[in-house]
């Protein structure tokens, strides 16, 4: 159950996303120290939880099998791709270091949906940004060999300031850290110092989220099926803005670890599905 | 407007007349809708060879039928339909002879339709549903689809096998009856038991895409060893899983990912609707599932019956004249079959 101070952002396919104060109700996870005159408590920080909503569908023992082995999953794939430096949204202990206000994105979202109404030839400056961005994000999250296991479109958030501000230096700014977290807070802006050359940060102003179907792999053909997916979003969903896709793949390529291989191993398997025309 | 529809796909042959009167086409009518099925004994699946020569046999005295009941003479049909793919090409053959001669011999122009977009447009025009996300499972097909644009586009779909050959080969090997389908009687099993088992099988969703091979297969082990064969120096000791334990567990896990990635394809999209079709389709507890992650999220379920959702020539009249009406032909040298044919090769020109 959420506590009485989270307030609810989005309710998905599979869960209700909360925003709360890092505090006192996380103390049954997590004992903090008790605050003391000598040291005052720090402030409180937000975190994002996702609380995983049983199914009512779904046979009761299967379904807490699935859940357990999905939070499970989520947790350390946004564990590791924290220590790559790439920002993802956060579920139970892990801090959101630079919240965006869900107005924000929202409608970064809805601008980037009108935006999307070209073809890749006449992709407009922020489109181009917003592909450049996403190949990076890509490339980030599969040089920590995490594979998503569901690049969708509905799992990538846009960083407002990042992408309609080109000029301003916006970098990450993190709210005050508890000392629970700080440590892994601490390590990831390290990374993020390093790793970041250009005005956007790391990851270029695009937010993966949503890591539960996601697993560890160095293979070269999960990292092409993971492509896959995402190519048959655009294909399904966006048809007009391929372009975006191919921008993106294209900048991934030219940034993730062995990117042109992973470019041939994505060719063939574009062209896997059933009952496809594909010989004779 | 009268269409005859012709359908052979996979081991049923149907034939289904229908009228759409009226200015706009409005007011649809179902004036025949008869099928045969050809059912192979329990452990075989049906053959394309035999299917094939079931289908010959059949076709003649199927569609005088359906038009004896349907009390039409040949001059009162306007197009006839028949299925170009995708299924087992010797079916296709048989029926697609069948519908090339009586367009030569009366004077019928013919139109070539795709079996699945057959399903959805059957499904839609039952139902009423407006713009429904379309989960269509069957024996040989498994796919979420959404109408874009034009095209009735796969969001997800199999990666392996379909759901319905997954519950189809199981039953093979368990030796459950192939009448009337071996998924009836699976779904019969399952709830032949107050309590039942449920066993762990893997659980493969990736994306909005499942696989189905992988679960057949851990199936498959599990009746072969002593869980559920029993020990045969313990002959006294009952197994602790019977066929009802197995049919149960297997419908849960597969329809599970079902209704997951159909409510992946609605969330993605942003639809309430979802519709059914497809054999699987007919299924009351595939049904059931899907109610519920629909009342959870404030949607609203479409299904229909055996008569709709198994195979059927109705359903390739109701798609055949849609295209009629936009004015589509098939003229004799492209009215061959294929037993590949995506759905999303379709251009929906009836459909803005």
């Amino acid at each position: 159950m959420a506590p009485a101070e989270a307030r609810l952002i989005k309710q998905g396919a599979e869960a209700r996303v909360y925003r709360l104060p890092f505090g006192p109700s996380f103390a049954p996870m997590l004992p903090l120290p008790a605050p003391t005159a000598a040291a005052p408590p720090a402030p409180p920080a937000t975190v994002i939880a996702k609380e995983r909503l049983p199914k009512a569908y779904r046979h009761a023992s299967l379904d807490e099998r699935l859940t357990r082995r999905r939070m499970v999953q989520e947790a350390r794939a946004l564990q590791r791709v924290q220590r790559a430096s790439l920002a993802a949204k956060a579920t139970g202990l892990v801090p959101a270091p630079n919240p965006v206000s869900e107005s924000e994105a929202v409608a970064a979202a809805a601008a980037a949906r009108d935006e999307a109404q070209t073809t890749a030839a006449q992709l407009s400056p922020l489109l181009r940004r917003a592909a450049d961005a996403l190949g990076m994000a890509l490339a980030l999250m599969h040089d920590a060999d995490v594979i998503h296991g569901d690049l969708t479109t509905s799992n990538m958030m846009l960083r407002h300031g990042h992408l309609w501000a080109p000029t301003t230096d916006s970098t990450v700014s993190p709210t005050a850290t508890p000392p629970a977290a700080a440590a892994s807070a601490a390590s990831r802006e390290d990374a993020a110092a390093t790793a970041s050359d250009g005005p956007d940060g790391p990851d270029g102003g695009v937010v993966l989220i949503d890591f539960g179907l996601s697993w560890m792999s160095h293979l070269l053909e999960d990292k092409a099926v993971d492509l896959n997916v995402l190519y048959r979003t655009f294909t399904s969903t966006h048809p007009e803005a391929l372009g975006v896709f191919w921008r993106a793949l294209d900048t991934y390529v030219g940034q993730a670890r062995q990117g042109p291989y992973i470019r041939r191993r994505f060719e063939t398997v574009r062209l896997r599905g059933r009952k496809r025309v594909a010989f004779g | 407007m009268i269409a005859i529809g012709l359908e052979g796909s996979a081991n049923k042959i149907g034939v289904g007349i229908m009228a759409h009167e009226g200015p706009d086409g409005a007011d649809v009518r179902v004036l025949a809708n008869v099928r045969r099925t050809y059912i192979t004994p329990p452990g075989q699946g049906f053959l394309p060879k035999d299917t094939a020569r079931h289908h010959r046999e059949q076709v003649i005295p199927l569609i005088a039928e359906a038009m004896a009941v349907a009390k039409l003479s040949w001059r009162d049909i306007d197009c006839i339909c028949f299925t170009k793919g995708p299924g087992m090409g010797a079916p296709l053959m048989a029926v697609a002879v069948a519908a090339r001669t009586l367009s030569l011999i009366h004077q019928i122009p013919l139109v070539a339709v795709n079996h699945c977009v057959g399903h959805i447009e059957m499904g839609r025009q039952i139902t009423g549903a407006q713009n429904p996300v379309v989960l269509y499972v069957s024996g040989g097909n498994t796919q979420v689809i959404a109408y874009e644009q034009q095209r009735y586009r796969i969001f997800g779909e199999t990666i392996d096998i379909a759901v319905g050959n997954c519950l189809d080969r199981f039953a093979r090997i368990i030796g459950v009856s192939n009448d009337p389908s071996p998924g009836y009687n699976i779904e019969q099993l399952a709830k032949s038991k107050p309590d039942p088992v449920l066993v762990d099988l893997p659980y493969t969703v990736k994306g909005m895409d499942i696989s189905c091979s992988g679960v057949l297969s851990a199936v498959q082990e599990i009746a072969a060893s002593p869980r559920f064969k029993g020990d045969k120096r313990k002959p006294h000791v009952k197994p602790e899983l019977d066929a009802a334990d197995l049919c149960f567990s297997l419908q849960e896990t597969l329809f599970s990912m079902l209704v997951e990635i159909s409510e992946r394809a609605m969330a993605h999209i942003g639809a309430n609707e979802v519709l059914i079709v497809g054999g699987v389709g007919c299924n009351k507890r595939l049904q059931d599932m899907m109610a519920a992650m629909s009342l959870q999220r404030g949607g609203k379920v479409f299904a229909t019956d055996e008569r709709f959702c198994i195979d059927n020539g109705l359903m390739i009249a109701q798609a055949g004249m849609l295209a009629f009406r936009e004015g589509i032909q098939t003229q004799i040298p492209d009215t061959w079959i294929t037993q590949r044919y995506r759905t999303d090769a379709v251009h929906v020109l009836w459909r803005n």
